[in-house]
């Protein structure tokens, strides 16, 4: 009487199960592969030692060192103390900046890109400023955390 | 190419031959598209033709940028970094682009692998297809005569007069005529100003006068006035006006022209203006 009124029989419906689980199964493993088609993501690297406090020059002037690409990167010390490291890298299209102590700026021989002594946009075509990485002292030892 | 410049018996000729070849290109592409601009060749549903022809002029100026990219000279590392930030700017796909162009997120040997395919085989068959169908269109809608009917009425005449002017022997031995003036143009030219090999790459330090070849001087003049990435989408947008200017001019330049009865070109006013324009820049860029 019972097996009557099912709409659906117990073979139907674990067919059904069946290949609803299937689909699941086979949907997450096409989602994980999809991943695969995509570089690992490395992990953030540790934060470099670069110099000691005491090396870095006064306001106005630059200590060239290198990322981990050995690009150049300029240290520099702020008006208030604080250490702050620039990069070289041109945010307009990617040209390497010159840092000019005279003027205390930053200039991209490309497109003309003009950058303050702390990497903001002064003038040219550049809207972004230059990159900055986060710097920290630590018992009088600079390190740089190198994105 | 530092072993064919400076060290191959006649090496250094031929890499000279070739770039003088690839420059006098350019040059004559810009004239061909020049004379078809002022005669308005490009009118009469001639559209297929110039948006052919100027697909050809992106492919050859393709050409170029790949051609000196190769020599891997610091202009070339610096041009490819500049366009591969440019494609960086394209809405949506350019992270993509930028990987597919570089062959990975910065440039590497395998991106000259990629420049080199690009230069001898894909730029190559697209201008030989794209060759195809520009000369299919101009043979489909005939040659454009300039002038008005009483030109052609004249034409018909001498042509009454004088007789057909045949492909040969009459145009065949004019093309061969041109064709030898032009070798020993770009002989002497290889002879007197051969190439030479520039500074290296250096990934570290952009020199701090640099330019790219003179046929995007007014492409870089534009990058250095406009902020940001406005002067890449531009850049973009100009390009297209470029393709479908036949259409621009039927559409909007031709409607204008019957506001002022008949009497205004509006099309050659706004060409001229970007011709004089594109020489301004090219010529401040030149002696900047």
């Amino acid at each position: 009487m019972g097996e009557k009124e099912n709409l659906v029989s117990r073979r139907s419906f674990l067919a059904w199960l069946s290949a609803g689980a299937f689909s699941l199964m086979s949907g997450f493993a096409a989602f994980i592969g999809l991943g695969f088609l995509y570089p690992v993501k490395r992990q953030k690297p540790p934060a470099l030692f670069v110099c000691l406090e005491s090396e870095v020059p006064l306001v106005g002037e630059a200590l060239e060192i290198r990322d981990l690409k050995g690009r150049k990167v300029f240290l520099m010390r702020k008006a208030d103390g604080e250490l702050i490291t620039i990069g070289t890298v041109c945010s307009h299209l990617g040209c390497t900046v010159f840092y000019r102590p005279k003027k205390k700026r930053f200039e991209c021989p490309c497109h003309d890109g003009v950058f303050d002594g702390e990497g903001n946009p002064v003038s040219g075509p550049p809207s972004r400023p230059l990159e900055r990485y986060p710097t920290e002292v630590r018992e009088g030892k600079v390190f740089v955390h190198f994105a | 190419m530092a072993f064919i410049t400076e060290h191959e018996r006649y090496g250094q000729f031929l890499r000279s031959v070739h770039q003088w070849g690839a420059t006098f290109m350019i040059v004559f592409l810009l004239l061909h598209m020049l004379r078809v601009f002022v005669t308005g060749a490009y009118r009469a549903y001639r559209w297929g033709a110039w948006i052919a022809g100027a697909c050809l002029l992106g492919l050859t100026l393709g050409m170029g940028f790949t051609g000196y990219s190769l020599v891997y000279e610091q202009i070339s590392y610096w041009a490819i970094t500049v366009t591969s930030n440019i494609i960086t700017s394209v809405p949506l796909v350019g992270g993509m682009l930028k990987h597919l162009f570089l062959a990975g997120d910065e440039i590497n040997t395998a991106t000259l692998s990629r420049l080199y395919a690009l230069h001898v085989q894909i730029l190559p068959a697209g201008i030989a297809c794209l060759g195809i169908i520009h000369l299919f269109f101009v043979r489909l809608l005939g040659m454009y005569m300039p002038g008005n009917q009483k030109d052609r009425d004249e034409e018909k005449n001498i042509t009454a007069r004088e007789g057909v002017y045949h492909f040969f022997p009459d145009h065949a031995l004019s093309e061969i005529a041109v064709f030898l003036y032009l070798v020993l143009a770009i002989c002497l030219l290889s002879l007197l100003f051969p190439a030479k090999m520039g500074s290296p790459a250096d990934p570290l330090i952009t020199p701090e006068h640099i330019k790219p070849e003179w046929y995007f001087y007014p492409f870089f003049r534009l990058l250095k006035l406009v902020p940001g990435t406005a002067g890449v989408i531009i850049m973009g947008l100009i390009a297209v006006a470029f393709v479908l200017w036949p259409i621009l001019d039927q559409y909007v330049f031709q409607k204008v022209d019957k506001v002022f009865k008949g009497r205004m070109e509006v099309s050659l006013l706004v060409g001229f203006l970007v011709i004089l324009v594109y020489l301004w820049w090219a010529v401040v860029e030149a002696i900047g």
